[in-house]
């Protein structure tokens, strides 16, 4: 039925794509694909740059961090002993060559001599930790335990409506003792 | 179709110079009946090359390249047409000169024909001028347009018959 409109609808020749679009749009396809191989490359650069900057990032940090733990360590425990094995070896080097060269091998093996010196200073510190943690202070009635808190502190308490009256605790006790 | 939309695929600029061939006049020709514009359709057939090669990773899993490229255009040119709508501009259905080759070559009596053909596809509804278009000029199958419009097969078939019968009276002098 509807055959002869559809024979007429073939015989029209539909207009194409002008040609001078081919080129273009070929070319802009071609560039495309080229800048999307492109960037894959340093894409993988830029990935292997982050994972060894991550990498040297968490090596630097976790040297501070160990660095601190030492510190705090060291403030708490005291500068570490010289041991006694550095100081053989010392000996010995300085048997083998001379007393300058088994002194400087000795600064290097034992801990440098500010920590040294710092062992006083670490004991005084020390000491008067001991002497405030044993320190015996005496008890105020203010700090007196309360037999029944829930209780204790409802007596206390304003009845509810009332108007909040504040008062000054005066302290004149030695003023009436005088 | 396989080795070219694996090559597709693989990026191979010359598979796209062999799917523009066999592809880009019918693509075209939708464009202006969609957009009114020739310039407008020059972009979008752009776009959609441009898009193709974009997501070519996905062409693994597509069940028929025609279609496909078509829907790429029509959703191009929806998103053009939606743009146009915002600014409040509606458009024009081109006229015979934009859609057929009118050329001095060619006799008066398929020029009028041409006319009148334009004429009454842009009496049509935009979706009975749609399926004209994609299956009298793009020459796709009703299946494929089933695909790219997501309707059923009878559905499409139908709304192509009802077209024609809409068109007739308007190139009835053609036809006598």
């Amino acid at each position: 039925m509807s055959d002869d409109v559809e024979r007429l609808l073939s015989e029209i020749t539909p207009r194409g794509a002008p040609p001078e679009l081919r080129p273009r749009i070929l070319e802009a396809v071609a560039e495309d694909l080229n800048a999307a191989r492109r960037p894959r490359a340093s894409r993988s650069v830029l990935a292997l740059a982050a994972v060894a900057a991550a990498l040297v990032l968490s090596l630097a940090l976790n040297y501070q961090v160990s660095r601190a733990s030492e510190r705090r360590l060291a403030r708490i425990l005291g500068p570490i002993p010289a041991s006694r094995r550095a100081l053989e070896l010392a000996n010995e080097i300085a048997a083998i060559t001379d007393a300058e060269t088994g002194r400087w091998a000795y600064e290097r093996l034992a801990p440098k001599r500010g920590a040294e010196q710092a062992i006083p200073k670490h004991a005084r510190e020390l000491q008067r930790l001991i002497h405030e943690l044993t320190l015996d202070l005496p008890e105020t009635d203010d700090e007196a335990p309360e037999e029944n808190p829930r209780l204790d502190r409802a007596v206390g308490r304003r009845p509810g409506g009332g108007l909040p009256v504040v008062r000054r605790v005066l302290h004149v006790e030695h003023v009436q003792e005088a | 179709m396989d080795d070219l939309v694996e090559r597709l695929a693989r990026g191979d600029p010359s598979a796209f110079g062999v799917l523009y061939d066999a592809l880009a006049d019918r693509l075209h020709h939708y464009l202006v009946a969609r957009l009114g514009s020739r310039s407008d359709a020059d972009d979008v057939l752009q776009e959609t090359f441009l898009r193709l090669a974009r997501a070519r990773g996905k062409l693994a899993t597509v069940s028929n390249l025609t279609s496909y490229v078509f829907a790429i255009a029509r959703n191009e040119s929806s998103r053009l047409l939606e743009a146009a709508r915002r600014r409040g501009e509606a458009p024009l259905f081109p006229s015979a000169d934009m859609l057929f080759d009118n050329g001095a070559a060619i006799d008066a009596r398929r020029r009028e024909a041409a006319d009148l053909v334009a004429a009454a596809m842009a009496a049509l509804s935009p979706e009975h001028r749609e399926v004209v278009e994609l299956k009298a000029f793009a020459g796709l199958t009703f299946r494929e347009i089933g695909q790219l419009l997501e309707e059923p097969l009878g559905t499409v078939a139908t709304r192509y018959r009802t077209a024609l019968e809409k068109m007739r009276p308007r190139v009835a002098e053609e036809l006598e």
